[in-house]
Formats: C-alpha cells, sequence, structure tokens
C-alpha cells in the first residue's frame, strides 16, 4: 500500500496520495487532526493518512511539533 | 216500555203501565205528600236515576231500605230488581222478581242495556244523558223555564248542547273531525314538546330560509367533491402532489446529508492501525535518497500522529453521531408525512371525511327543516281541520235549530190554536238560550217548557218525559186541556202526575181518567206507611 505494484495502482498507494496533502502544507502549516479532516476523502483508512505523513518524514519533507500538534512542510 | 213497577213498600202492590200517556193521578183537593212526586221519582228511579235516593230519603227512613222489581216490554218482557240499599247495582230476574244467580249488573251497564233496549242510536249519548233532563220530578232541580236543557242547574251550556247534538244522532261526524283535529293537536304537542327538550330541532322560519340557502352549498360542494371521486386530476389529488413533490426533494436532501456524514464517521471510527510491517523498505526503489537512518525513529513518529489523532477523533465522533441522529429524526418526519400522502387510503380517507363532515351539516340541516316544514305542515292542518269542523257544527246546529224551532211552532200552534206566539230556541256550539215572546208570565213560562220536551221528544229517540203536577197548576186550562190531548197522541210513554181534574173538560178528564196507573187522594197514600205529621 506504500509503494505501487501490480495490485495497487500508483494513485491508490500512499505515494500517489502524498501531493494531495503537500498541496495544502504548501500553503500553510497545519494541525495534524486539520490536515486529516480536510484530507480525509482522499484516503480509504486513516493509516492510510498517517502513513503518508511516515513516508513524507522519512523523505524530509515534513517536520511535526508534537507539543502543538502542528505539521510544517520542509523546503 | 216501561210495563209494571212492583214493591213491598207501596199500598197497591204492582203498579202497571202502558204506552203513551200515564197518570198518577192526585185528588180534588190537591192534597199534598200523597206520593205522586214519589211515584214519579221511582220511574225516574228504575230508569236509572239517583234522586231518589239523595231527594226521596225520607221513604227510606220511614219504611227502611226496600227493593222495587219491575218489568219492561220490547219484543220480550225484561225484569229487573234495584234496591234503595245499593243503588249502583241492578238484578235480572225472573217476573217474580227473584233475582237470576250472577245477575248483578254495574248501574252503567244497566242504562247501557236500556239504551240499545230503546234502540237510541247515537255511540256517544249515554242513556241517562239523553233522558234525565226531560225527566223534571220537583225535586230534580231541572225546571228553569229558561233553561230547558240543564238538566242541573250548574251544567255547562257546552257540554249540554253536545248531548243536544247527540241525541239528535248528529254528533258522531263532529266526534270523527274532533278526533282528527285532537289527533294532529296531539302530534304538534309532541313535536313542541321535543323540541323544547332539543330531542329533535327547533327553529324558526328565518333560520329555516337560511338553511336553504346553506343546504344549496353544501350540496354543490358536496357534487364536486364526488366528481372529484372519480376524477384522479381533482383537486384533492392536485393538492396531495405538489405536497410529494416538495417532501421527496426534502428528503432526499437530508439522506444525502446524513450519508455524508455517516460516511465521515465511519472513516473516523476505523481503528488507527500499527506501522510494524509496513514496509518503508520498498521506498528505496523510488526514493534512492531516502534518509534509512530515520527509519529508527519512524515508530515513534507514527505513534506520536496517532496519538494525535485517536483523542480529537474521538471528539468528532461524537458530534458526527448527533448530527446524525438529528438528521435520521428529521428523515423519520418526512418518511412518515410522505407516506401518509402516498398512501392511496389515506387520500380516499381525506376525502370521505370531507364528504362525512359536509353530508352530515347537509343532514342536521335537513332534519332542521324537515321538522319545521312538519311542524308548519301540522299547524296548516289543524287550521283547515278546526275551520271544516266548526263549519259542519254550524250546519248541524243550524239543522237541529231548524228542526226544533218548526216543531216548536207546530206544537205551540197545536196548543194554543195560533194565538200565542211560539217559543224559540237560539242555538250555537257553546251556548243556547229559550226565548219566550209575547208572554212573561208563569203559566206560558212552564207551558212553553212543556212543548219544548215534547218537540224533543217528538224529534228524536227519546223514550220517554216525566212531567210532575207542579208543571200544571199554573198553566191555563184550555191550555192543560190541549197539552194532555197532545199527550194521548203520543205513543212514546209520557209519565204525568197531575190534580184537580174537575176544572178540565169533560173529553180531558175521560182522557185522564182512562190514562190513570194509580189514583192517589189523602185516604189512599202511595205507601203503605203515612209518615206525613
Amino acid at each position: 500500500m506504500i509503494v505501487p505494484n501490480k495490485v495497487i495502482r500508483f494513485s491508490d498507494s500512499v505515494i500517489g496520495k502524498m501531493p494531495i496533502i503537500l498541496e495544502y502544507l504548501l500553503k500553510e502549516d497545519m494541525t495534524v487532526k486539520d490536515l486529516y479532516f480536510i484530507t480525509q476523502d482522499y484516503f480509504e483508512e486513516i493509516d492510510e493518512f498517517i502513513y503518508s505523513l511516515d513516508v513524507l518524514f522519512l523523505l524530509g519533507a515534513i517536520r511535526v511539533d508534537f507539543d502543538k500538534g502542528v505539521v510544517t512542510y520542509v523546503r | 216500555m216501561l210495563d209494571s213497577i212492583k214493591s213491598t213498600i207501596f199500598t197497591e202492590e204492582v203498579i202497571d203501565f202502558h204506552e203513551g200517556l200515564n197518570v198518577v193521578l192526585g185528588d180534588d183537593k190537591g192534597s199534598n205528600s200523597i206520593g205522586k212526586s214519589t211515584l214519579l221519582m221511582i220511574i225516574d228511579f228504575v230508569f236509572g236515576g239517583n234522586t231518589y235516593i239523595s231527594h226521596n230519603s225520607d221513604v227510606v227512613a220511614n219504611l227502611g231500605h226496600h227493593e222495587l222489581g219491575f218489568t219492561f216490554k220490547f219484543e220480550t218482557e225484561y225484569h229487573f230488581v234495584r234496591g234503595t240499599e245499593n243503588p249502583d247495582v241492578v238484578y235480572k230476574s225472573n217476573d217474580k222478581y227473584e233475582k237470576f244467580d250472577k245477575s248483578e249488573m254495574k248501574l252503567n251497564e244497566y242504562t247501557k242495556l236500556l239504551k240499545s233496549l230503546y234502540k237510541i242510536e247515537s255511540d256517544q249519548l249515554t242513556f241517562r244523558a239523553a233522558v234525565n233532563t226531560y225527566s223534571r220530578v220537583w225535586g230534580k232541580e231541572n225546571n228553569n223555564v229558561k233553561k230547558p236543557l240543564h238538566s242541573v242547574a250548574q251544567e255547562k251550556y257546552g257540554q249540554i248542547v253536545t248531548n243536544l247534538i247527540k241525541l239528535f244522532n248528529k254528533y258522531d261526524d263532529i266526534e270523527l273531525q274532533d278526533k282528527e283535529v285532537k289527533k294532529i293537536e296531539d302530534q304538534r304537542k309532541v313535536l313542541n314538546k321535543a323540541g323544547k327538550h332539543k330531542l329533535i330541532p327547533k327553529i324558526t322560519k328565518a333560520k329555516f330560509t337560511k338553511n336553504l340557502k346553506e343546504m344549496k352549498q353544501l350540496t354543490n360542494e358536496i357534487e364536486r367533491l364526488g366528481k372529484n371521486a372519480y376524477s384522479p386530476s381533482g383537486d384533492i389529488s392536485d393538492i396531495v402532489s405538489a405536497e410529494m413533490i416538495s417532501i421527496r426533494e426534502k428528503k432526499k436532501k437530508l439522506i444525502d446529508e446524513r450519508e455524508y456524514f455517516i460516511s465521515r464517521l465511519n472513516r473516523t471510527t476505523r481503528t488507527i492501525k500499527r506501522s510494524a510491517s509496513a514496509g518503508f523498505e520498498d521506498l528505496l526503489e523510488f526514493f534512492p535518497n531516502v534518509n534509512m537512518e530515520k527509519l529508527q525513529s519512524i515508530e515513534s513518529f507514527h505513534q506520536g500522529i496517532s496519538s494525535i489523532l485517536t483523542e480529537e477523533l474521538e471528539n468528532a465522533k461524537t458530534e458526527l453521531v448527533k448530527k446524525i441522529a438529528v438528521l435520521e429524526k428529521e428523515i423519520d418526519i418526512v418518511i412518515k408525512k410522505q407516506e401518509q400522502l402516498i398512501d392511496p387510503d389515506e387520500e380516499l380517507n381525506l376525502f370521505i371525511d370531507s364528504l362525512i363532515e359536509l353530508s352530515s351539516n347537509l343532514k342536521t340541516l335537513q332534519l332542521e327543516n324537515q321538522y319545521y316544514s312538519k311542524l308548519s305542515g301540522i299547524k296548516e292542518d289543524i287550521d283547515i281541520k278546526k275551520g271544516k269542523l266548526e263549519e259542519l257544527k254550524e250546519v248541524i246546529i243550524k239543522e237541529i235549530s231548524k228542526a226544533i224551532n218548526t216543531k216548536l211552532k207546530e206544537i205551540n200552534g197545536l196548543i194554543y190554536g195560533g194565538k200565542r206566539d211560539a217559543p224559540e230556541l237560539n242555538l250555537t256550539y257553546s251556548k243556547y238560550d229559550y226565548k219566550f215572546f209575547d208572554n212573561t208570565g208563569t203559566g206560558k213560562a212552564y207551558a212553553n217548557l212543556i212543548i219544548f220536551d215534547l218537540a224533543i221528544l217528538t224529534l228524536t229517540k227519546m223514550p220517554l218525559i216525566i212531567h210532575d203536577s207542579f208543571l200544571f197548576k199554573n198553566i191555563e186550562k184550555e191550555t192543560v186541556e190541549q197539552i194532555i190531548k197532545f199527550y194521548n197522541s203520543l205513543s212514546k210513554q209520557v209519565f204525568i202526575a197531575i190534580d184537580f181534574i174537575d176544572m178540565y173538560n169533560k173529553e180531558t178528564q175521560i182522557i185522564i181518567k182512562k190514562e190513570t196507573v194509580l189514583s192517589l187522594s189523602n185516604d189512599k197514600l202511595l205507601t203503605r206507611l203515612d209518615w206525613r205529621d
């Protein structure tokens, strides 16, 4: 589900859906909660959303302030 | 006719009677209390009268209770016994006046029997009402010369005139119509009472007219509804469809909204999975420069995000559940409304309800008017019938009046030879007046009373008259002679008491002597005992 394969199409994979999150984060920093509610219609399940954040973190694209719960796009 | 009376109190035990004139003769001294009036009263008693008991109580006081046996002769003989002790009872008996077993009759049964034996036709007239007035014996208080129809002074005019009409056998027609009037008057009373007690509607003329108008409107409305019942494009269906469309739209919107919130709720309720075997290594294939050192801290990052979301999601979930519940309720209401409208029975019910309401209003108004019409119909009917009855009464009264007055003239002419004006009876339905013209003297007045009785006797089925001696005493002798002559020409029984007959002419004396049934004097009293001192 993270990466596309012969079963999972690119658009259905986590990396296929990451740009959606990035699109919102490009404009402004958001709380994890707001980010979820605004994008939840694109994800089949909530863990898909969390995995997307995990991958973006691994790629160094985002930073999360756990005290404030805010996600920031890393340029 | 009365054939004989027998009693142990009589000096002559049996007194026999005959057709026509029967004379109880007094002596030439005019002796008093020798029993003339008493015998006439006894004759009245055997014809069902009661004055003998009250007026002649001295007889009982001196002779004790006694019985009278008497015989009537028609086609056959009838024997009866009536006593003073129990005068309300009359017995049938044999010719020796031995009472038959169980032959006891009430007095009114007896007089009914007499009525049928004498063939008095009028259903309404009692025997006593027919004969009582014309049995004029001293003590009976029916000798008012101005009121010849009164059998007692207090008698009501209406009753007296009615009795006279009955005696002329003209009452049955009146009775028939009178009954009809009473019947519809009863109906009116019943309707009026029922109206008063609100058992039936009672309305005025104004309300009647108003009702007519309302009834027309209601009929039109019902007709319009009736048409709708057969045409689906009628008004009711139109209203129903328009409402249905808007409800359907509302329902769709509400369901969409609910679906949206449900899908959001579904997503928020999903359990957040752990990242254990997510397979992040595969990323190297797409991003070769992934910082794999970070992979060691990915687990704590994942946990951090998860715990932030868990808490928020719980709150969001509660809110969504609430929102959905509200929507569910709204949808329920809309669905119910829709069901009502969609249900064809409901539409029919709506239609029937209106129809019933209109019809019941119409029915109420119709009923009100029906009773009003009925009552006015009855009122009209009563007026018409009463008018007819009055007409009939007038015609009958006129007939009777005319017959009596013609007869009065005829008898007056016979007795006075045209020298004196005849008395005249002025008769209306509720009053009468006996008029004399040229002579206000006592004698003429008593003669007029006798003439009146003779007129009635000859005009009707009335079977007898009884005239006591006091009637003759003031009348001039020629007139008495003519009256005796007239009596003697009759076949119906006439019972008179008379004395001083020596003063009358030979012819009269012969008649009187011939027709005498009992001759009384100071030496020969009616009764065995003399209690005059």
